[in-house]
């Protein structure tokens, strides 16, 4: 359950959590940083990644209970009120994206309607989201952004950073090679500099 | 979004509601009272951020602020059973990301696909149009196969798009969106469903895109497709002939294996087979005399067939590559062609793929990186 004080909240798109939550399981745990920073899921998303996968993929994991348990741990409490601006954030956003042309899923929309109704950061590399969250204003970084937060935060060394990166790769899953590398290269020869 | 996509009167009489004026409003946005009277005016557009806001003050909905959207709304098929109603949001939002796919289709976009002229639901029609179909199909055999429908709904340009929804947790056995701009009809095809269940749903979805606009009460169209698609897969005389069959025989347990096997040699289900039975029969002022019993058996008759899934994949679950390339060659889908084409062309993520498919993330994530791989 999420406190309230000034902690920094990061809200995970479930690409984002699929790249970031074997490796660093479990994921919804970590608390890092001062003021602490974490991490949570909101019901959608949890749901999305409990169905059963039907293909082949290196994600079956998703949908095994400590998995699912993990993402239930921080969903935010809120009440009738903030789920119904929730909801209305949904429906702008919706609005907004099918006016701008932008295809952004069902389920990412109400990850940029709990952020933007209760000021939380998003990690994604959704570039749906992304453009749509320009629009409102949302802060948005992506999974590389966060990794790098991580390790500047004391929230994980440059090895299991190194161990995240290594599994993306052996996946294909790299999100925009060029700029994700040309980050991370740099992280590493920051910290192997210290 | 421009001026014209705002609904500026909605915002004023909001205001002069709440006894608010442009001043009032500027000051709880923290914007300028001219920008304010802009927007009032028509002659700027609130950003969508401060839209947000500004909906959130005046306690208006996002309905009530965006003008409709240029293009028609896509049109979802109505569906009336308990268990596989598409869940209409959903379905809609698929539609509109449909939209954005069409352009990558290799269709011809000048020519609409054929449709049925003013149809009824009526008996007479229902079986002279069923026998019409039957005859451009070119069926041979008693049984139409799912080859022969498939090839019917490329005649008719039907994009069809198989996918993997799941068989417990299935939400639609097939799901029919037509996009009105384009003239483009979506027909979804979960593989995994019993065959008999499966070609009904084709065949189903097929009618509602040649009936397409021509009902206006929805529960009548959908009673048209679900008459026509029996119609057309237990031909009227072999409906005869099962019924006299039934009629003669003196057991219960002959009767009901009459429909059983017919429903196995048709590879039909034998609800369906008996529903039509039926009716022919009131037509003709009898009535089945085993249906009951039909329905209560059907699990077990559903038990003696694996899922249609099973049947194109030699293992299950198949790779994203396996299930595109099946995909393509049995079904002739442009959708993964057009959907890869439209990837490439505007660096979309994997939730593009999950939002056009209504998969989950993770088969998002197999089938996006097979069709950058395309």
């Amino acid at each position: 359950m999420l406190s309230s004080g000034n902690e920094r909240v990061f809200i995970l798109d479930s690409n984002a959590y699929l790249r970031l939550a074997d490796v660093l399981h479990p994921l919804l745990d970590l608390t890092f940083g001062d003021p602490p920073a974490k991490l949570i899921t909101i019901p959608e998303v949890n749901e999305e990644l409990s169905r059963s996968h039907r293909l082949r993929s290196h994600f079956a994991w998703a949908n095994q209970g400590d998995f699912i348990a993990d993402r239930k741990k921080n969903y935010p409490k809120i009440d009738r009120k903030t789920h119904g601006d929730v909801i209305s954030a949904w429906e702008y956003l919706s609005g907004t994206a099918r006016s701008e042309g932008l295809i952004v899923s069902p389920t990412d929309k109400y990850v940029l309607a709990y952020a933007l109704v209760l000021g939380y950061k998003v990690v994604s590399d959704d570039r749906g989201m992304r453009q749509l969250a320009e629009l409102y204003q949302i802060p948005m970084i992506g999974v590389i952004d966060f990794l790098i937060f991580l390790y500047d935060e004391g929230g994980a060394s440059i090895e299991t950073i190194q161990e995240v990166v290594d599994v993306m790769e052996r996946r294909d899953d790299i999100p925009d090679p060029k700029t994700f590398f040309s980050k991370f290269g740099k992280l590493c020869q920051r910290a192997a500099s210290l | 979004m421009t001026a014209k996509t705002i609904k500026t009167d909605a915002i004023r009489e909001r205001m002069s509601e709440r006894g608010m004026n442009a001043s009032d409003v500027a000051a709880n946005l923290g914007v300028s009272r001219t920008i304010v009277s802009e927007w009032l005016k028509g002659k700027k557009v609130p950003r969508p951020r401060m839209l947000f806001e500004l909906g959130r003050l005046l306690g208006l909905k996002a309905s009530d602020l965006f003008m409709a959207p240029s293009t028609s709304e896509p049109i979802i098929a109505f569906r009336k059973r308990g268990n596989c109603k598409p869940d209409q949001g959903v379905a809609l939002e698929m539609g509109y990301v449909l939209e954005r796919i069409v352009d990558y289709l290799p269709f011809n976009k000048y020519q609409s696909p054929p449709r049925l002229i003013n149809p009824k639901n009526t008996p007479e029609y229902i079986e002279n149009v069923a026998g019409e179909i039957r005859k451009s199909m070119n069926v041979a055999a008693l049984e139409i196969g799912v080859e022969d429908l498939i090839a019917q709904c490329q005649q008719l340009k039907i994009v069809l798009v198989p996918v993997l929804w799941g068989e417990k947790s299935v939400k639609y056995n097939a799901l029919s969106i037509y996009l009105p701009d384009s003239g483009t009809n979506w027909v979804f095809l979960n593989l995994d469903v019993k065959p008999m269940d499966f070609k009904f749903w084709i065949l189903h979805e097929m009618i509602h895109a040649l009936v397409r606009g021509a009902f206006a009460d929805t529960v009548e169209e959908e009673r048209f497709c679900d008459e026509l698609s029996a119609a057309i897969l237990v031909p009227l005389e072999f409906a005869e002939i099962l019924l006299q069959k039934t009629l003669a025989a003196e057991k219960k347990g002959t009767k009901f294996e009459a429909i059983l096997s017919a429903a196995r040699s048709l590879v039909v289900s034998p609800i369906s087979l008996a529903k039509r039975v039926d009716s022919v029969a009131k037509a003709r002022g009898k009535e089945l005399p085993c249906g009951e019993a039909v329905f209560s058996e059907n699990t077990t008759f559903n038990k003696e067939f694996g899922l249609v899934s099973e049947k194109y994949f030699d293992s299950l679950p198949p790779s994203a590559d396996e299930f595109i390339r099946v995909s393509e060659r049995e079904f002739g889908t442009p959708a993964f062609a057009a959907l890869a084409a439209y990837l490439k062309a505007t660096g979309s993520s994997e939730g593009a793929v999950a939002a056009a498919l209504g998969i989950s993330p993770v088969d998002a994530k197999a089938m996006y990186r097979a069709l950058l791989r395309e």
